[in-house]
């Protein structure tokens, strides 16, 4: 015989954002330094590096959604998650990232469409710390105090 | 003897996917329309979303418009209409050969605590401001304007309770 019994997954739900716009260029990461919280949680962020660390033992869903003011407007931009050793964090491994490509409006084959949201979902637990970095942006560009992330945290 | 169980965990959130429907007017102040089931404690009045107290609420949505002369720009945003203030708002996306430096996220959105309501808290999705002319707001079961696409532009609304 096999019992189950249901238990609730202790859940906050976290949003981070900018308290003013960032100047930034491409290879630069988003330097997140506000957060608002139903509850406790395992999050925490580096204004200076743009570090987001996770609890290790707790489980995410992070959606970031972007909002730029690009220096040059005939750029595009892309944001991706990055590990602690810098390297992005693959599709495989949840990560997924957000992009806007220009284009004019008679060469747009093969543009793709805008995403404008990143977002990191690990099957499993999480890499930490993680950044949000912009792979591409036009140098001196402003990301927006719009720009905001919204975390829900299971245990 | 000895017994094991399965422990099947569940989260306490509760989602709720609503319609995002033609705006009252195409003008500064018109609110999108609402229409659908809501699951948990909130309810539509008058499309705007009634949240109550107990619990915590996120709410995001993505409004669509057209504009046939590729110009412009709608300012939208999540509206709390208790306390007659923006909690968040963001601008139309254009099309991608748009000279408008603005690369604006797709979608408004905003985090509503437990501790921000006294008893009910009433938030619309409302127009904030329009540039340009010939903005056609209205939603039809094929699309909008010229623009045919599959379902509906939405609203979705997670509920926490405390």
């Amino acid at each position: 015989m096999t019992y189950f019994k249901n238990a609730p997954a202790l859940t906050t739900m976290i949003e981070v954002t900018l308290s003013s716009a960032q100047t930034a260029s491409q290879g630069d990461f988003v330097l997140f330094d506000t957060i608002r919280a139903t509850g406790s949680h395992g999050v925490s962020v580096n204004s200076s590096t743009g570090e987001l660390s996770l609890d290790p033992n707790k489980y995410y869903r992070i959606q970031a959604s972007i909002d730029v003011s690009r220096s040059s407007t005939t750029s595009s931009w892309r944001f991706a998650w990055v590990d602690s050793g810098g390297n992005e964090i693959s599709a495989a491994d949840g990560g997924y990232d957000a992009q806007w490509d220009y284009h004019t409006a008679s060469n747009n084959a093969g543009v793709p469409n805008a995403t404008y949201v990143a977002m990191y979902q690990p099957t499993n637990l999480p890499a930490t710390p993680i950044r949000l970095k912009a792979t591409t942006l036009a140098a001196a560009s402003s990301i927006l105090p719009s720009t905001a992330l919204i975390i829900i945290e299971a245990s | 003897m000895s017994y094991f169980y399965n422990v099947n965990t569940k989260t306490q959130i509760i989602a709720s996917l609503i319609k995002l429907d033609t705006p009252t007017a195409t003008a500064v102040g018109g609110r999108f329309g609402l229409s659908g089931t809501v699951n948990g404690s909130a309810s539509i009045v008058s499309n705007r979303l009634r949240l109550v107290a107990g619990s915590s609420y996120y709410i995001e949505a993505s409004a669509i418009m057209y504009n046939p002369n590729a110009s412009g720009s709608i300012v939208y945003g999540v509206y709390d209409q208790t306390n007659s203030v923006y909690l968040h708002e963001c601008t139309s996306a254009l099309d991608p050969t748009t000279s408008n430096p603005n690369c604006q996220r797709y979608c408004t959105s905003a985090l509503i605590l437990d501790s921000d309501i006294t008893t009910t808290m009433d938030v619309e999705i409302q127009i904030k401001s329009i540039v340009g002319s010939g903005w056609d707001l209205t939603v039809t079961a094929d699309g909008i304007g010229i623009w045919d696409f599959v379902g509906y532009p939405s609203l979705r609304l997670l509920e926490l309770p405390s």
